[in-house]
């Protein structure tokens, strides 16, 4: 178990196993006291100038356990990971149903088609609220081209 | 294989706070405890101000943990409690932080702030300390090659298990082996100097 709490130091652990891995070293003075100096060697050997006075931690325990206990359950939300693989899929699923739905209408048969009465839209009824929207620099209609497109649908039929 | 990162890591241990267990905090503290005494050396010049100021910081970062979202990386959080930590104590003290890197010392030489150990008050905590480099850098000269060489690639160059495996020529697991012996033949020779006796006691 503490060749677990070593690589853990060393974020060498797999995603499903950090709880269980913290869960031991929780559960251990020993190994709690063993995090200390592995930390400590870690520091030292990167480190070489940095010093601390010895008895840091023990000071700060001390103080700490005059605190009034800290309880703020699911203050940060626990890692998602196990669902991630299936939030994934679910995306990939809905995007290809919605790809399906888009192209559906041109699968159908061309007379289908051909039956559906075509939306008339008589220029001269929608012209002033065209004018109206064209005013204004930051407005998408005001570009002429994007009306024309809109007036030639309607004139077609 | 699937990984965590430092900030998984750090997550998992404040969730385990925010829901009442001190001792994850604790090692949190242990985690971080030197990275903000080398920020804080280069505001506060005093090393037992240092480790007040450090131990208050932790002290503050502990009473708003509730308030930690999991927004930043935990690091970036305690950080920019440590930094307003020290300046609300020189601010009290009536002094000046020194916050740039490199300033002109007496002479007018240009120095680097980061460069300089803080001072020491007290010769028992410099000794302690003295102590504590020498036998860990004797612990990792006494280790057998590949021992020294897995501990050194990891703790010295921050390789990953996979890059010090393909360095090493070796299997990963091999490399975690490697790691853990190394780490625990350092920590048996600092265990009398911590006094680390009796039962329970964790530091």
């Amino acid at each position: 178990m503490s060749e677990k709490i070593s690589a853990l130091m060393d974020y060498e652990v797999a995603p499903q196993d950090i709880a269980a891995v913290v869960d031991q070293l929780l559960a251990s003075a020993e190994q709690q006291a063993q995090w200390h100096r592995w930390h400590l060697a870690r520091d030292v050997i990167g480190q070489p100038h940095l010093a601390m006075s010895p008895d840091f931690m023990q000071k700060f325990a001390a103080k700490l356990a005059q605190e009034p206990v800290v309880i703020a359950p699911h203050r940060l939300r626990p890692r998602p990971s196990q669902w991630m693989p299936l939030a994934a899929f679910a995306s990939v699923v809905f995007v290809g149903l919605l790809a399906w739905q888009l192209t559906l209408p041109s699968a159908l048969p061309v007379d289908v088609l051909a039956q559906q009465k075509p939306v008339e839209i008589k220029s001269a009824e929608i012209s002033p609220y065209l004018a109206a929207h064209r005013d204004g620099f930051s407005n998408p209609l005001a570009s002429e081209q994007f009306a024309q497109a809109h007036f030639e649908a309607g004139e077609q039929h | 294989m699937l990984k965590i990162s430092e900030r998984d890591l750090d997550h998992e241990l404040v969730l385990r706070a925010q829901n009442g267990d001190q001792r994850a905090f604790e090692l949190l503290v242990v985690k971080y405890q030197r990275r903000i005494v080398r920020l804080l050396s280069r505001m506060i010049r005093d090393q037992n101000e240092i480790e007040d100021v450090t131990q208050e910081a932790f002290i503050k970062a502990y009473r708003a943990l509730p308030s930690f979202r999991g927004e930043s990386a935990f690091y970036t959080w305690l950080y920019r409690i440590a930094i307003n930590t020290a300046k609300n104590y020189l601010s009290t003290l009536g002094r000046r932080p020194i916050l740039s890197a490199e300033y002109e010392d007496e002479d007018g030489d240009t120095v680097d702030a980061a460069a300089l150990v803080p001072d020491f008050h007290t010769p028992e905590t410099e000794l302690s300390n003295k102590q504590i480099v020498s036998t860990v850098n004797e612990a990792v000269d006494a280790l057998p090659d590949e021992l020294r060489e897995a501990i050194t690639l990891r703790e010295m160059d921050g390789m990953s298990y996979d890059e010090i495996a393909l360095a090493m020529d070796c299997p990963i697991g091999t490399v975690r082996s490697r790691i853990f012996r190394a780490r625990e033949a350092i920590a048996s020779r600092l265990r009398p100097l911590l006094g680390d006796v009796g039962k329970d006691k964790r530091w």
